[in-house]
């Protein structure tokens, strides 16, 4: 005969376990736990850790630059600023092409990271906000949580970074779609057919723009042969309606085009999205011409949402009514077909950030 | 469960594992201290098998084993903190008194028997008699067939009878 019954046994057990954690030993444990996973953290690229490398080579540059002096160089002084600068005719309109010169500064290949350091950039304040390239795998969730989409058009938090230590939450963002096709958003200013960015698992080049928590999955990116970047009149045009998730890194002038009365458009309405009407922002080449006020229908190169400047621009210039002051670096575009009120060629672009 | 947030945890989101085991934190306490008996060496082996968790998630090959799979890193998290007790002084907290059993057995009789028992079988008695796992359940998550569960748990108790005969005197 066993000297304990099951009742009393369980009566034994759970007298045992009885104890319970208070709050402070609970958050205490949680806490040691979560600060001994930050010490497994791998290396990353953070922008303080540069300045050490460029504070030394500022000081060794203005050590060297009286020797440098003396021995004649350099040649010839260039001029200040962007040579690629409007100049304004009287009458208002940019007179000068916004080309680039040989002094014109070339924009740095964009740099690719990795997984980890995508990773490692999440909630860093030093990065929030930025667009990045990263040669990453992504894992679609089988089941995205409840609410995992924030409408309209806000991001749905339905994938993973693949192969991290840390944070990995990827929300997927919204691209333009052809008109009929996926989702008809009407937001009371404007009037936009968007589907979510399809999510490409594989490893590849993808865009994404780093967030509190999360990224922001933007697409993936094509790269130009053994380059990253493409030049504004190499980038490959689909057909007028087609839409696409695929992201080209292009090196360009941005700018906006004079203001100019334009007649409304035919279907115009409260709701009308006017992002391609009527001027706006142009991503061209260095070799294109000075927008004139005729360019309000199509100035050539990529035709990008209007607001694409002053999102995007590096210290973009207040637009007076004579177009803005161009500004090169390399941006992320992508084909958006033809938009309900589109002046003059489609396909027209989406733009999606700029690469530093 | 959230497979999901599993998934998630297992490819090294940080913020997705906190919330896994805040979840869980209770109940690997409470499976430590039944098996461990003193609150200090619980929390002990509690943080032990978090850290542990956290470590090996990758190895989780199927996330909607997490829980038996939790729970087994917990008992092997408790045991580590016993076989570390064997050999230094035992403490106990100064304000932990065990409460007192109404039945043939004491307090202090039944948790020096008890404590005399392998930690695999204090944790068969735990889950079975104290969390009310039935055999089928303990069977999968130990991965071993259901007549060897009723083998351990048959054993286990037989162990323990022994334990209190020895512990009367």
């Amino acid at each position: 005969v066993s000297p304990i019954s099951d009742e009393e046994l369980a009566a034994h057990l759970g007298r045992r376990s009885a104890d319970r954690l208070t709050v402070v030993q609970r958050q205490a444990l949680l806490a040691d736990a979560a600060r001994v996973k930050g010490e497994g953290r791998t290396w990353q690229l953070r922008p303080a850790m540069l300045v050490p490398p460029i504070a030394a080579a500022l000081i060794l540059a203005v050590l060297l630059y009286p020797i440098l002096l003396s021995t004649g160089w350099p040649p010839s002084a260039s001029p200040t600023g962007l040579s690629g600068s409007t100049t304004t005719s009287p009458s208002g309109v940019p007179t000068s092409p916004p080309a680039a010169t040989p002094s014109a500064p070339l924009p740095d290949e964009p740099t690719v990271y990795s997984a980890q350091q995508l990773s490692d950039m999440i909630g860093d304040p030093d990065w929030i906000g930025r667009v990045v390239l990263a040669e990453v795998r992504i894992g679609h969730m089988m089941a995205p949580p409840i609410n995992a989409c924030a409408v309209p058009l806000g991001p749905c938090t339905v994938a993973f970074l693949a192969d991290v230590t840390g944070k990995n939450v990827v929300d997927v963002g919204w691209r333009d779609a052809a008109t009929g096709e996926g989702l008809r958003v009407d937001d009371d200013a404007s009037v936009r057919w968007v589907q979510l960015v399809g999510v490409h698992e594989e490893l590849g080049l993808k865009a994404f723009q780093i967030q509190a928590l999360s990224v922001l999955y933007l697409g993936p990116v094509v790269a130009h042969g053994d380059d990253l970047v493409w030049p504004v009149a190499q980038v490959p045009v689909g057909g007028p309606d087609e839409a696409s998730d695929d992201l080209y890194a292009v090196d360009g002038w941005l700018l906006e085009t004079i203001i100019a009365e334009c007649p409304a458009p035919n279907d115009y309405g409260p709701d009308t999205n006017l992002d391609y009407w009527c001027g706006g922002s142009f991503l061209i080449g260095s070799n294109a011409r000075a927008p004139q006020v005729s360019d309000v229908f199509d100035l050539g190169g990529l035709h990008v949402q209007g607001a694409a400047y002053q999102d995007f621009a590096p210290d973009p210039s207040l637009n007076r009514g004579q177009g803005t002051e161009p500004r090169r670096a390399t941006y992320l575009v992508r084909q958006a077909a033809c938009q309900p009120v589109v002046a003059g060629e489609c396909p027209v672009w989406r733009m999606v950030g700029r690469l530093d | 469960m959230d497979r999901a947030l599993v998934e998630r945890a297992r490819a090294g989101d940080a913020t997705a594992f906190d919330g896994l085991a805040g979840e869980r934190i209770d109940g690997m306490y409470r499976t430590a201290l039944g098996i461990l008996g003193n609150p200090a060496d619980a929390r002990d082996a509690t943080q032990d098998a978090l850290l542990s968790a956290w470590r090996s998630l990758k190895s989780l090959r199927d996330a909607d084993q997490f829980e038996p799979w939790l729970r087994r890193i917990t008992v092997n998290a408790a045991r580590m903190v016993a076989r570390k007790r064997r050999v230094r002084e035992i403490h106990m907290d100064p304000d932990y008194e065990p409460a007192a059993v109404a039945g043939h057995v004491s307090a202090s009789r039944f948790d020096r028997a008890f404590e005399q028992l392998p930690v695999e079988q204090r944790a068969l008695l735990l889950e079975h008699h104290l969390e009310g796992r039935s055999v089928a359940e303990l069977a999968v998550q130990l991965a071993i067939p259901e007549g060897t569960v009723k083998s351990r748990l048959h054993t286990a108790r037989n162990a323990l009878d022994r334990a209190l005969e020895e512990t009367e005197t």
